[in-house]
């Protein structure tokens, strides 16, 4: 999801999942996920003459995302509609 | 995975720096290669190259993931070949440790016979038990040996192609340690002969510890031979049907392991309703009671292993029907 914002390289990756999803998760982990993506062909590496490689979401990750995003929406559409119910039936936890 | 041919010049420098830095030792070669120097980088950007105790921690799980995964011991990356090949190979890693600990419990059970009172139905479960688990025990032991006698023809094909720089050091590690435990073992043998039962059972302290020696180095050398013929099987290109064998054999030695587990529980229960003061042999073991600490790790030990056992196998019926695709 970071990567729809743009390409970044790992640290600026680390600081914007950070920020947007309060998580610091650590480089073995990060990379670790940055591996399974790329094999999955959802993100690809960028050419860098540094050793910082910036990466960018692919066309099957855009898609991959969107489909999550679509499941996500779908949650919190159930989730509101569950609340509404309860809070019908119980007035009380409103 | 893709290679870093396409890095630049200056970068390819860089690379084999990430691809050596002690940091990422955990990670396997090929994984540095690639991803190397730039894990290097963000551990400079977010830590001043000074990771804390934690990070390395993280490190060091990543890159035994990253090992699991290559091998094809998890995830879905590597080949369904490579998949029913891991899980072959951690079976035979389970049986190795089994061996070892099971030498733990045969000594343990020595004499066992003698502890249980003279009436016929007090013998016959734990009798019946301990015999199971030994036919069991020689079958898995017939499995393990066809299955490295399978693996030899192409493993001699792989040696003669140029493999043997591969596995050369593993392979003399193992011979030096087998070496030694060979001049170990003879003058242990020469010496216990001219010792009465109760020097040999703890009465001769310095026969003790040579004798604890001589246990270590044997632990070891089937460690190392374990090692040499999982590094020779990771690199050599099985046929199908090789393979195939190799995981209905690894199957049927997990399953030996189940049965050998579940034959030593009932010996357990039938020794402690009958003759609980003889399952009190270690100094940790309390008068009566037939919870000694030392049966109790060497099984909570060959748990351990056959649960592992199972895991490999688990994975070969996991990646199977991909393999069969393919």
């Amino acid at each position: 999801m970071s990567l729809a914002g743009g390409a970044k390289h790992g640290h600026a990756l680390l600081k914007d999942i950070e920020e947007f999803a309060g998580v610091k998760l650590g480089p073995g982990a990060l990379y670790g996920a940055i591996t399974r993506l790329e094999e999955r062909g959802l993100i690809e590496p960028l050419a860098s003459d540094d050793r910082r490689r910036p990466y960018q979401i692919t066309a099957a990750g855009s898609q991959a995302l969107a489909d999550s995003v679509a499941q996500m929406r779908e949650l919190v559409r159930l989730g509101q509609a569950r609340l509404k119910m309860v809070r019908t039936a119980r007035p009380r936890l409103a | 995975m893709r290679t870093e041919g396409q890095g630049t010049k200056d970068s390819q420098g860089d690379m084999n720096e990430g691809a050596s830095d002690p940091r990422l030792r955990w990670y396997p070669p090929s994984w540095r290669a690639r991803y190397g120097n730039e894990l290097i980088a963000l551990l400079d950007d977010e830590y001043g190259g000074h990771p804390p105790a934690l990070v390395h921690l993280g490190l060091a799980t990543g890159g035994l993931r990253q090992r699991a995964r290559q091998s094809g011991l998890t995830g879905d990356s590597a080949p369904a070949a490579d998949g029913v090949r891991a899980g072959a190979l951690v079976v035979l890693a389970a049986w190795t440790a089994f061996v070892i600990v099971g030498v733990s419990f045969a000594k343990f059970s020595e004499h066992f016979d003698e502890a249980l009172p003279h009436s016929m139905g007090a013998h016959r479960v734990p009798d019946l038990a301990l015999t199971v688990l030994q036919t069991v025990a020689g079958v898995a032991s017939i499995l393990v040996v066809a299955g490295a006698l399978l693996a030899v023809p192409t493993f001699v094909r792989y040696l003669r192609a140029d493999g043997w720089s591969s596995v050369r050091g593993h392979f003399l590690r193992a011979l030096a340690c087998t070496g030694l435990a060979v001049a170990v073992t003879v003058p242990l043998l020469v010496w216990a002969h001219h010792l009465t039962p109760h020097q040999r059972n703890g009465g001769l302290h310095w026969y003790g510890a040579l004798f604890l020696i001589w246990a270590a180095l044997i632990v070891i050398t089937l460690m190392l031979w374990t090692v040499v013929a999982v590094a020779a099987a990771r690199r050599v290109v099985f046929s199908r049907a090789i393979l195939t064998t190799e995981a209905i054999l690894a199957a049927g030695i997990a399953l030996a392991m189940v049965i050998m587990d579940g034959a030593t529980a009932v010996w357990w229960g039938a020794m402690a309703k009958d003759a609980p003061a003889f399952l009190n042999a270690s100094p940790g073991g309390a008068p009566g009671s037939p919870w000694d600490i030392w049966l109790i790790a060497t099984v909570a030990l060959m748990a351990v292993a056959m649960g592992t056992a199972v895991v490999g196998v688990v994975r070969e019926v996991r990646v199977w029907p991909k393999m069969r695709v393919g």
